[in-house]
């Protein structure tokens, strides 16, 4: 080894063995100081009712002897999320299943004496990386924590982001909030940087700072502490990615923590059929936190189906089913950013125009749509075709080849990938209709945007989008039915009478925005967490 | 009387000295786990740096998909995060 960060090992030659014997270097005072820094901290929890001054003389005697404490501590007492403190503390890294079970298994067949070693034998035994190791922690008792490691990391800003960042950047105001993402090596949470924290909960200003004038995410010199939640509320309001989930798993099971999430939907392992591979089984690997945990707030009544379902699959494994509830998300206006509005008749043409929005993926039914236009352009119909979307490959080629066919042919259709927020917005104020026969959503956020703008809209006539269809404005069909879809753009654009109806019944509708879709989720999610505790 | 404080003085200062060295085998072997811990994930680190590490990285990616994955476009799937 000759990498300058591990410089000051020692190498022995041996004539005997056929390597060389490595000693690895003391560790550096920062790292021991740290070390005691947490012990002290779980210990002032742990060992609260010893006499004064305790914690303080054990820690008097060295690391080693409060660590000593604390493990007898949790083998005598048997208590799951003591131990899970215990092991947050000295390895500056939330546990797994697997290495929990390891050491509290360990320690229910050691002698109290020899408990200490066995700690350190089992985590040596777990080949975790330990990269916290000279962290110090701050134990949070008295305020729900929240992870919201993607939006603080990412500048990325879809559906799961909007509705994290929308909420967020309200709590924050009202509420005692400790905010937190994942430290190196995917350890433990930690503190947010002051940029991390902007991009959750101050995104709309972000958003407009220049990417070449933004500072840098972790400033020079930023050494965040760890933050452990301990007997208080747990939120996840993202959908965890791999390399969390055991962990996440693990505090919902064992830390004593009340653990309560959004639930968006389960397409990945539900509509399994219609995505990538990888993803159902990343998801698959996340459902084990979800199974876990207390409460789950999903954004619809029908992802609350899906939830309760699976929460029932879950007791046969004997796990208390999570309490599932319903707080649909806001139906709002997209912000268009700062590019000027387009002008109403400014070069526009006259034909009407039909606008789908959202990823293409099989299960949106692009190519129903793109059936649909065909069909009535072969009527005779004048109309436009705008679609306003991503996709993977895999599915987009499909829709490329087909939406070439048809302008080679003459017709009026456009494919915009990576358009910008003014140009959705644009989109929707300039659009006759949307269409959005989508077959598996958790929401239908295009469908509540287009009605919010007055904007009559073709869905879906179950699920999510027929949620959002009842409270008018919607002419929904079966998305397997192609020609019901083709019947229902058919008479939108060409029957006046049933256009102006649904436009009054968009405008009509009673508006929902982001200050009540986040006071009702707090009422509905982190209340009832928060009163379980106290 | 004063035979047995000493005593007790003797008992009381041989009992602390005792403990002493329990106290130093505790944290002899605290520091010597910190440094292993430590040593090994600078271990893991520095092994991810090199170059042999990095150029076979793709390697190890592959052997992680499934046959119908390579059909498909690879960084994509590795590069997408489901956003919703």
């Amino acid at each position: 080894m000759t990498d300058s960060r591990l410089g000051a090992a020692s190498v022995a030659p041996s004539a005997s063995a056929p390597f060389d014997a490595v000693t690895p270097p003391p560790p550096s005072p920062a790292t021991t100081a740290a070390l005691g820094q947490r012990l002290g901290a779980a210990a002032a929890v742990l060992l609260a009712g010893h006499p004064a001054g305790h914690v303080d003389d054990l820690l008097a005697r060295g690391n080693g002897v409060l660590a000593d404490a604390l493990v007898r501590h949790v083998q005598q007492t048997k208590v799951d999320s003591e131990l899970w403190l215990v092991l947050v503390a000295l390895t500056a890294a939330f546990p797994d299943v697997e290495f929990f079970l390891g050491v509290r298994r360990s320690l229910g067949v050691t002698a109290p004496e020899f408990a200490l070693s066995s700690v350190f034998e089992t985590i040596q035994q777990s080949y975790r990386p330990l990269k916290c190791l000279d962290s110090e922690l701050e134990i949070v008792t008295d305020r729900p924590v929240a992870d919201v490691d993607f939006c603080a990391k990412y500048d990325h800003n879809t559906g799961i982001q909007r509705v994290v960042r929308e909420t967020f950047s309200r709590w924050i105001g009202d509420h005692e909030l400790e905010l937190a993402c994942w430290s190196a090596g995917d350890n433990a949470l930690r503190e947010l940087s002051p940029v991390e924290r902007r991009r959750v909960v101050d995104w709309d200003a972000w958003k407009q700072t220049p990417p070449a004038s933004r500072p840098t995410s972790t400033p020079p010199g930023f050494r965040p502490r760890l933050v452990v939640p301990y007997a208080t509320t747990v939120l996840l309001p993202e959908v965890a990615r791999d390399g969390y989930w055991s962990a996440l798993s693990s505090l919902a099971q064992f830390s004593g923590n009340r653990v309560g999430l959004i639930g968006y939907d389960t397409i990945p392992i539900a509509s399994a059929d219609l995505i990538a591979e990888n993803e159902s089984e990343k998801f698959a690997k996340y459902l084990s936190i979800v199974k876990n945990a207390d409460r789950v707030a999903a954004i619809s009544a029908s992802a609350a189906d899906e939830f309760r379902g699976f929460a029932r699959a879950a007791s046969a494994q004997g796990i208390p089913p999570a309490t599932v509830v319903s707080v649909p998300l806001a139906v709002q206006t997209p912000t268009r950013g700062t590019a000027p509005a387009r002008r109403a008749g400014q070069g526009r043409p006259a034909s009407k125009l039909v606008l789908m929005v959202g990823n293409q993926e099989p299960r949106k039914n692009n190519l129903a749509v793109l059936f649909a236009a065909e069909t009535l352009w072969r009527e005779g119909l004048d109309f436009r075709l705008r679609m306003i979307g991503g996709g993977s490959s895999e599915y987009t080629r499909f829709v490329d080849r087909e939406v070439k066919r048809l302008a080679r042919a003459g017709h009026a259709v456009e494919l915009l990938r990576g358009a910008p927020d003014s140009v959705l917005v644009d989109s929707y104020a300039e659009a006759h209709c949307t269409v959005f026969p989508s077959t598996h959503e958790g929401f239908g956020l295009p469908v509540a945007e287009s009605l919010a703008m007055g904007v009559p809209s073709i869905t879906t006539d179950y699920g999510s989008t027929l949620e959002i269809a009842e409270g008018g404005g919607c002419l929904t069909v079966d998305p397997r039915d192609d020609r019901q879809l083709v019947a229902a753009l058919r008479s939108m654009l060409t029957e006046p009478g049933v256009h102006e109806r649904l436009v009054a019944e968009a405008e009509a509708r009673p508006p929902r925005d982001w200050n009540d879709y986040a006071a009702e989720l707090w009422h509905d999610l982190v209340d009832p967490l928060e009163r379980d505790l106290r | 009387m004063a035979a047995l404080e000493e005593r007790v003085a003797e008992l009381e200062a041989s009992r602390d000295g005792l403990q002493a060295e329990l106290d130093a085998i505790l944290n002899r072997a605290t520091d010597r786990w910190l440094s292993a811990a430590n040593f090994e994930s600078d271990a893991l680190a520095a092994m991810q740096q090199t170059v042999s590490w990095r150029v076979t990285k793709p390697l190890r990616v592959v052997r992680g998909l499934r046959p119908g994955d390579i059909t498909g476009s690879i960084s994509g799937r590795l590069a997408s995060r489901r956003d919703g």
